[in-house]
């Protein structure tokens, strides 16, 4: 019943690596200059490992707790979650659905490991950016009211 | 058979109420249908700022936390009386607002904070104040202390395996426990003041012998009179509220009422209720204190005619009230009791798209020695019922033999008229089969549904009915390809090869053992929720007002209820029946293909095989027709899931209790279930409740009933869903009335447990999928609940759509 992998192609690994990467340099630099963001990301402080099941695509986040965030190639030990992809191609899709976990949950694309509430801090940070969720410049003066306030 | 106190006066007074006979009522209906939902941060925030003053979860032993936690909520939550509320008091600090809990799955709703107000189905209204309290506040003080997390730390992310086993089960209790009945007459015949009394003395009475039980009974008692105090605080709250703005209000019938209000909520839920109107409000301020402590799925109110039935004639005895106030009155507690809605985040809409609270209320059936208690406020009940068509409560109507003909008459025009509710359920079954798994008769006879139309005894059986959701075709993929999915390995156990399966007997039983070892794995994770629960949510309140914890002094999670035991729904039986049957037949009696191809034939989707796809669903014989040798597969498996369930111990010493219902999730596990042999395509659908499959049924409604009452409905003490669709103008011949009464009657005497009813034209359904905007209150029976129509995704609109539409 189990259909053996084909192996991904050159092109779709390096793609879907860089968009992995693009995505996820963003919470970086829009911790540095968005000071409403940099409060939503200081609030976690966890490892993230973000992997597909064939080994082609291994990357890293660490987020320390008070703003800061490093995004690494690689594999890094004993992390608070990890988001296993069951192949490159699964995670290809992923990105291009812009982040949309019912599909991976209802084709069993993606496998979690460790604490879930990391990951859904780390979908609430992505959405940030997301072309339908991203909060208007209204939403943001306000998230600075609310910060100024406190 | 109505109260026989009753001047014949009274009796006549039959008068069909509109709307329109009640401003007050129209406007709050008005809104709880039409308005916008909030999210409510208020119990997220009090529970989260309690624990960090006090340093965290372990400060004290956890009953004592949670009777501290529960009571410094009710103290300090806002005492709200909206606009034309008749009843003091709301679940969360909004009119209509979403009950935050974010000890359980309050985290999956974090990457939707800045979604939810615009996501397409079920938006909830939130500022961007409330968002950085969750981010902020709240969240993040649960991010390694929530259920989830305490149970992964338990048993481990490799024995947990969440998103693998979602394929065969679904545990409920990462987002609550309260699938039940508290025992809300107590506190209507004593008050607080009695229970308190009541806990005093025992605390008192204890036996210091045994200092460590001693001193966990001890914090019991103590625990329970401090929350008992919190809502007797809490009602004191409401009353100042009511004082205050009767102060201010110009109106002399608005003041009149909030004076009353402010009155009403000083003598109760203190003291034992006098009027009807105390009596109702007694009930909704414990319901919406009830809702601090549970997180609402399937928090049921039970008997309601039972409970308020003596108020209510004593009240009309003295002249206080009218039948048209009382309708009033329960007409504000059936929109009072809709307040919370329930949290569903983006990817739980994919599976319980459209869901109420499912809030279960039971009218009819008998008292304890088996007297038919139908009564006046039955009818009220009824006339409520059609009155404000709403989607909450969930009203079930118990059927007798002995029922009067007027029960039976108005029941049935009010499944025509609401086009969807109430659903029925036979007390000539469900009595004896809560007898079999150990309630005695007298218990038994006092029952009401819980949630959807789990039959539970009232105030006494902690049973958590909605514990478990289990795939049951899971069970013929598994075996399929020897507990080795492509979703995963090793998902449950070695079957054998499929060279094995020589014979149709070694077949049924591989799928027999992938079932009981999908059981036994659920249920195993169950379990240690439980215990999870017992640390994390130990339930004062609740156990405060049940049958058995004050005697015991043993909170419920302890196993202090009269009654202890767990439910299991299983999904999709009759598409299980009809596979099994389709492999008999075209694998081993006529040989049409062999197993490796029939495999090879639905991992394609019957693509290339129209001729095959076109035998087994057109050809073959299909469950609910009738036809003894399909309806034997249905009745031995019947038979099967009741052994392997009541052979399993929950965490507090009950048993499991099989059921067959499945709300909306016959559409999601459908949705990730493969093609299957009797025709099911990938992605369609599988069959609701034990509804027969659509279309497989050919032989009308008797066949199905028949079919139905074959299987011992006895073996089903968690419920079944039966759920039959007619069309709404065939009920413009008013014998057709009459055959309808006659049909789920005949059904029942022949022991069949329950049946539901859409009564909607296919044309009706077509436009309101097509043209939501023109139907914004169509209602619809899914498997088990109501729910409006508009708020289902597509996949279940399209199922509602294409049920078999029978003819009378």
């Amino acid at each position: 019943m189990t259909k053996p992998n084909k192996k991904p192609s050159r092109v779709l690994i390096f793609l879907t690596g860089k968009i992995l990467d693009i995505s996820n340099k963003m919470i970086i630099r829009n911790a540095k200059k968005d000071l409403g963001y940099k409060q939503f990301v200081s609030s976690l402080e966890a490892t993230i490992q973000l992997s597909t099941k064939d080994g082609y695509i291994n990357r890293f986040l660490v987020f320390d707790g008070k703003g800061g965030v490093s995004y690494n190639k690689g594999i890094i030990e004993n992390p608070d979650a990890t988001v296993m992809f069951t192949s490159v191609k699964h995670l290809f899709q992923y990105l291009k659905s812009l982040g949309d976990f019912k599909l991976g949950i209802k084709y069993n694309r993606i496998k979690i490991y460790g604490n879930l509430n990391v990951l859904l801090k780390l979908q609430f940070l992505t959405s940030y950016f997301h072309p339908k969720l991203k909060p208007s410049k209204g939403e943001k003066r306000k998230i600075l009211a609310y910060l100024e306030l406190k | 058979m109505r109260s026989k106190d009753l001047s014949a006066e009274i009796r006549e007074d039959t008068t069909h109420y509109s709307l329109e006979d009640f401003p007050y009522l129209k406007k709050l209906r008005e809104y709880m249908v039409h308005g916008s939902t909030e999210f409510c941060t208020e119990r997220g925030m009090l529970l989260t700022k309690f624990l960090k003053k006090k340093g965290g979860l372990d400060y004290t032993d956890p009953f004592t936390r949670q009777a501290e936690l529960t009571s410094y909520i009710l103290r300090n939550k806002k005492p709200n009386i909206f606009p034309h509320d008749l009843l003091a008091g709301s679940s969360t600090s909004k009119r209509k607002g979403v009950l935050f809990f974010p000890e359980f799955l309050g985290a999956s709703i974090w990457p939707e904070l800045l979604s939810m107000s615009t996501r397409k189905e079920c938006p909830y209204n939130i500022s961007i104040e409330d968002i950085m309290l969750i981010d902020q506040e709240i969240l993040p003080f649960w991010m390694y202390k929530n259920v989830l997390e305490l149970v992964r730390k338990k048993i481990g992310d490799k024995e947990l395996r969440l998103w693998d086993n979602f394929f065969l089960y679904m545990p409920s209790k990462f987002s609550c426990i309260s699938h039940t009945i508290p025992d809300y007459k107590s506190v209507l015949e004593k008050g607080f003041s009695g229970l308190i009394d009541d806990a005093s003395y025992k605390l008192k009475a204890l036996d210091k012998s045994n200092i460590e039980n001693y001193e966990k009974k001890k914090r019991f008692y103590e625990g329970i009179i401090r929350v008992m105090e919190g809502v007797i605080e809490y009602a004191n709250n409401l009353s100042e509220e009511a004082t205050k703005q009767a102060n201010l209000c110009e109106d002399n019938l608005r003041r009149a009422q909030l004076e009353k209000m402010a009155e009403i909520c000083k003598k109760v839920p203190f003291g034992p209720a006098k009027s009807y109107w105390e009596a109702v409000q007694s009930i909704w301020i414990c319901k919406s204190a009830l809702y601090q402590e549970q997180n609402n799925v399937g928090f049921s109110i039970g008997r309601i005619d039972q409970l308020l039935n003596p108020y209510y004639i004593k009240d009309l005895e003295n002249g206080v009230i009218t039948r048209k106030e009382a309708i009033e009155i329960l007409g504000h507690f059936w929109c009072k009791i809709g307040d919370p809605i329930p949290m569903v985040p983006e990817a739980g809409a994919l599976l319980f798209g459209g869901t109420a609270s499912n809030q279960a209320i039971t009218i009819g059936g008998c008292d304890k020695d088996g007297t038919n208690v139908v009564n006046e406020i039955t009818f009220i009940g009824l006339d409520v019922t059609e009155l404000m068509h709403l989607r909450d409560p969930n009203v079930n109507a118990r059927i007798r033999h002995d029922d009067p003909d007027e029960y039976t008459q108005r029941v049935a025009e009010v499944i025509i008229n609401t086009g969807s509710t109430p659903s029925l359920i036979n007390d000539k079954v469900v009595i004896p089969a809560l007898e079999k798994t150990g309630v005695s008769l007298e218990d038994a006879c006092d029952y009401a549904q819980v949630g959807c139309l789990e039959p539970t005894s009232t105030g006494r059986t902690f049973g958590h009915t909605g514990a478990i959701l289990i795939n049951l075709m899971s069970a013929l993929e598994l075996v399929f390809c020897n507990g080795n999915t492509e979703r995963s390995e090793e998902l449950t156990v070695k079957t054998g090869e499929l060279s094995d399966f020589k014979t149709y007997d070694i077949f049924l039983e591989a799928i027999k053992k992938q079932l009981k070892i999908i059981v036994e794995k659920a249920t195993k994770i169950n379990n240690v929720l439980g215990q999870v629960h017992r640390y994390l949510h130990p339930q004062p309140l609740l156990s405060s007002l049940f049958e058995g914890p004050i005697d015991s002094g043993m909170c419920l999670l302890d196993g202090g209820a009269k009654y202890n035991s767990s439910g299991i729904a299983f999904i999709g039986l009759a598409d299980l029946i009809d596979s099994l049957y389709a492999i008999k037949r075209l694998i081993y009696d006529e040989k049409k293909v062999s197993l490796p191809e029939l495999i090879e034939i639905l991992n394609s989707n019957f693509k290339g095989r129209a001729d095959i796809y076109k035998y087994v669903r057109n050809k073959l014989d299909h469950f609910g027709n009738n036809i003894d040798h399909v309806d034997n597969i249905g009745a031995e498996l019947v038979d099967y899931l009741y052994n392997v369930c009541r052979g399993i111990k929950n965490y507090r010493n009950g048993f499991y209790n099989p059921g067959y219902w499945s709300m909306t999730i016959h559409s999601a596990f459908g949705r990730i279930t493969r093609a299957n042999p009797h025709g099911r395509k990938y992605e369609e659908s599988l069959s609701s409740g034990l509804t027969p499959v659509s279309f497989g049924q050919r032989n009308g409604p008797t066949a199905v009933f028949n079919s139905l009452a074959h299987l011992d409905n006895t073996k089903m003490p968690n419920g079944m869903a039966l759920n039959m669709k007619f069309s709404k103008s065939l009920f413009q011949n008013s014998e057709k009335l009459e055959i309808f009464k006659a049909l789920f009657k005949s059904y029942f005497e022949q022991g069949g447990m329950q049946v539901q009813f859409i009564i909607q034209d296919v044309k009706t359904l077509i436009d309101a999928r097509d043209h939501p905007d023109k139907y914004p209150d169509l209602m619809v029976r899914i498997s088990g609940y109501t729910a409006y129509f508009n708020d289902l995704n597509d996949f279940m609109k399209e199922e509602i759509i294409t049920r078999v539409e029978m003819n009378l």
